[in-house]
């Protein structure tokens, strides 16, 4: 092994505070939140895409592009993947466009809700605030993304602080287009994910390992990529890595007499930073962002939540170089174009979360918020079974398939069409009512026991 | 080739080579019919096998747990010849009605070979059956494919569990039985007689897989809605907690004498990495919730006269670590215990005295004893399944009944 050698830590966008202090004194205060993906980044993509149409064979590579008609037909089925709520003019709009205009505007940079004070939700819902953001956002695909990375970089709000969850959607929301080296630099330093995983606790004396243990299973390489003793030696880098709580929020902080100052072999790469301890934390998630497999990893997920429950795998190959190479809205925009996301067999695919099912069925009931007679987030926690604040674990929700579908809660999505398209009790609905996004071939309520109003 | 491509092909070579159908084949299995009942209850996160069944006694136990470690006035010695080992204090319930009466089997040290400390690959290879190959259909999916009848398996609960899928018939999963239902209101009426004009017509893809999800959750509506039916006033008192209510269910239909040999439900908050709580706390009061739910579950068979033919299996995906963290709580571990009771269960302790000593431990973890398929196959066993069909032939059912 190379043993001087260590990976050069990304630089921070403030480091001045911390690097000059000692190393065994005091707490070093936050650094390096995140990076939003400059100029570089962009380049780097575009050589990696030149890159991957050189190694992708036939029609599946990574420039392969849908040609056929891009009509209402195609745009109902591009806007009910991406957003998860629309009506037929929306679809229709969309298809004036043309097909890459049209994804380009639903790629279009995430519309973000004010975030509020923690005192704002003694008389507001999370889930209802998220919900009537999704209704009536211009970017719902951003919502639904979100979605997906909640559920990947999953906390509870029941350990976390419902607050500290909430923040963190909203930073996921932000980052949902960016790298995975955003969301992942963001999430190691996110406060209610120090707490959720127990990163928190960790002491040189009694390392914690179970932000070391999700990050390589849940987060980046998936199982059976890594040793019992790689998870000790990243719990001992991610020691120090803390938070503090200041005038009613959580912060990052770098504590670093609590940080473990020997050196650490993580996957086979000697990690020792004493100079600037908290960058051992960073060299990990590089070394992490460094692996073939954490694209593989996350583009595997990315298909069966956008594409279909079982991708090829040379649909994750290829998805994996775009993503390593480039942006999530980058690997979206590939897979939006790719003549595989138009065949037959991946219409109707997929299975909504009741989230997904939620909105969508509101939104195409011409609802643009909650209704009022009635507990949304209750319909969602006790009977859909998700509860948007409280994954079911750590691993998150099923991936968009039928693991949705037990009888309990299949049942009470049949009842939940009565509630969601009761018209309200004053006037007419906000918006036009339409059901014809939310599910192929539906004309009104009734239609939509038939199974196809469970799918994407 | 990664492992779940290397799963689907296994899979499909087994199928391309004809030994699906030879494992399910109805003379191999010979299963039901013998009115017998499991209850698999699955405690999530990871129980603290080492606070739960304590060697109290040993110098160690209280070295490694500054925090959290049970002072032995405390604990429940169980007085187990030739072991000194007790149970958590707010285990008191347990100790009066089920080890007291020798009805409860303790097994202690309990996994499988090279543990998984995830919880999801641990949980679904208690679920299977298969450390090596953790696939999609349960231990149980053999029985069930076998019975070829959904009532055979009840999940309580929203999300079905692997042990109870099969590769044609999956168990039934509900959440409670007062809500599972369709009502008698017009729009319910015409939208049940929409959904049955639905069902008719097969489909190809997701959408086929969800038009036979509604066409499995239609009949379990019609058979549940007998159970509904039924009167349930029962003498006994079940706490007002989860474990209360899923073990209330559970009785309810083994009143209405419903078709299930086998029911399943699970309880979380066992992932205890930080203030676990020693003798109060969080871990005592998970503890305290089973006790008391299972000592009014056998307290109600008793009434029905039906708990010589019940046996109930409580397991955790893995046990924890020997010596707390830094956050008075633990990481996970490998061996754990499991609770096996019912009227014809033998109690003691199996599987023997955890050894503390620092060489004795599986780097850092209790290691495993007894494997629990060993304990699965007693189950199996105990419902008139060929255990050696759903487990494997290399584990013997271990003695409990």
């Amino acid at each position: 092994m190379d043993k001087n050698r260590t990976l050069n830590p990304p630089l921070p966008e403030s480091s001045s505070t911390g690097s000059g202090s000692a190393p065994t004194t005091g707490a070093f205060p936050a650094t390096a939140p995140y990076r939003p993906s400059g100029s570089a980044w962009k380049s780097a993509l575009a050589l990696l895409l030149v890159g991957g149409t050189l190694t992708a064979c036939g029609g599946l590579g990574a420039r392969a592009k849908y040609r056929g008609p891009f009509g209402r037909y195609e745009a109902t089925h591009l806007l009910r993947r991406a957003a998860a709520r629309g009506n037929a003019d929306e679809a229709d709009d969309l298809a004036a466009m043309g097909l890459e205009r049209a994804v380009d505007a639903l790629l279009d940079t995430p519309d973000l809700p004010t975030e509020q004070e923690p005192a704002y939700f003694d008389d507001a819902n999370y889930v209802h605030e998220w919900v009537n953001h999704w209704l009536t956002t211009r970017t719902p695909l951003a919502e639904r993304l979100t979605l997906f990375w909640h559920g990947h970089f999953t906390t509870e709000a029941s350990k976390t602080g419902a607050w500290n969850t909430y923040h963190k959607i909203n930073k996921l929301r932000e980052l949902s287009l960016s790298s995975f080296r955003d969301l992942l630099y963001m999430i190691a330093e996110d406060p209610a994910m120090l707490i959720y995983l127990d990163n928190d606790d960790s002491t040189k004396e009694h390392p914690n390992e179970n932000w070391a243990r999700e990050l390589m299973e849940l987060f980046t390489l998936g199982e059976g990529h890594y040793t019992e003793k790689d998870i000790q030696e990243i719990a001992r880098a991610f020691t120090g890595w803390r938070v503090s709580y200041e005038d009613g929020h959580h912060y990052f902080l770098f504590y670093g007499e609590v940080h473990d100052f020997e050196p650490k072999t993580i996957l086979g790469r000697r990690v020792h930073n004493t100079f600037n301890p908290l960058f051992e934390g960073y060299e990990v998630l590089d070394i992490l962002l460094a692996k073939d497999q954490t694209y593989r990893f996350v583009a595997s997920k990315l298909l069966k939540y956008f594409f279909h429950p079982e991708p090829t795998q040379e649909m994750v190959n290829v998805g994996a170089d775009v993503l390593k190479g480039g942006t999530v809205r980058d690997f979206l925009k590939w897979l939006f174009m790719h003549p595989e996301f138009y065949a037959e067999g991946t219409r109707n695919a997929l299975v909504k979360s009741p989230l997904e099912y939620a909105v969508g069925l509101l939104y195409a009931a011409g609802k643009r918020e909650v209704p009022m007679d009635g507990d949304l987030s209750y319909w969602l926690r006790a009977r859909l079974d998700q509860d948007p604040y409280n994954p079911p674990d750590v691993s998150g929700w099923p991936l968009a398939n039928t693991d949705w579908l037990p009888d309990a809660s299949l049942l009470q999505r049949l009842k939940f069409i009565d509630f969601a398209t009761q018209p309200p009790d004053s006037g007419p609905p906000p918006g036009p009512i339409d059901y014809s996004i939310f599910m192929d071939g539906a004309v009104n309520p009734l239609s939509l026991v038939a199974p196809e109003a469970q799918l994407l | 080739m990664n492992r779940r491509s290397f799963i689907k092909r296994s899979l499909f070579t087994l199928a391309a080579t004809g030994m699906v159908p030879s494992l399910f084949s109805r003379t191999a299995l010979a299963a039901g019919g013998n009115g017998k009942i499991l209850v698999l209850y699955h405690l999530f996160g990871g129980n603290d096998a080492v606070n739960t069944l304590i060697p109290y006694n040993q110098p160690e136990y209280a070295a490694y747990r500054p925090d959290i470690a049970i002072p032995a006035a405390n604990v429940l010695d169980l007085g187990a010849p030739g072991m000194t080992l007790g149970l958590h204090p707010a285990m008191q319930p347990m100790v009066d009605n089920l080890w007291n009466n020798g009805q409860l089997a303790l097994i202690s040290q309990v996994g499988y070979p090279n543990h998984n400390r995830s919880h999801f690959v641990s949980t679904a290879i208690w679920n299977t059956g298969d450390p090596e190959r953790p696939n999609k259909t349960g231990w149980l999916g053999g029985y069930i494919d076998e019975q070829n009848d959904p009532f055979c398996a009840t999940n309580f609960g929203s999300t079905l569990p692997r042990a109870l899928r099969g590769v044609h018939t999956s168990g039934l999963s509900i959440e409670s039985i007062g809500g599972f239902g369709l009502g008698s209101s017009d729009w319910e009426q015409q939208l049940q007689s929409e959904l049955q004009r639905q069902i008719q017509q097969t489909r190809s893809g997701t959408a086929e897989e969800v038009r036979r999800a509604m066409d499995h959750m239609l009949r379990s509506v019609d058979k549940v809605r007998g159970a509904q039916a039924a009167e349930f006033a029962p003498a006994t008192t079940f706490p007002n907690s989860s474990y209360g209510r899923r073990f209330r269910d559970i009785a309810r239909l083994i009143k209405y004498d419903f078709p299930s040999q086998v029911y399943y439900a699970s309880s979380g908050g066992f992932d205890t990495h930080s203030g676990q709580g020693g003798v109060q706390g969080t871990q005592a009061n998970l503890l305290a919730g089973l006790s008391e739910a299972l000592s009014a579950f056998r307290q109600e068979m008793i009434l029905q006269g039906k708990w010589n033919d019940v046996m109930v299996m409580v397991f955790s995906e893995f046990g924890r670590r020997a010596k707390q963290n830094a956050s008075a709580g633990t990481d996970h571990g490998k061996g754990g215990v499991m609770f096996v009771s019912g009227g014809s269960v033998q109690g003691g302790v199996y599987g023997g005295e955890p050894n503390l000593a620092e060489e004795a431990l599986d780097k850092g973890d209790l290691p495993v004893k007894v494997d629990f398929r060993s304990v699965y196959a007693a189950g199996a066993q105990f419902i008139g399944a060929n255990p050696a069909e759903l487990v494997g032939p290399e584990f013997t059912p271990i003695n409990l009944v």
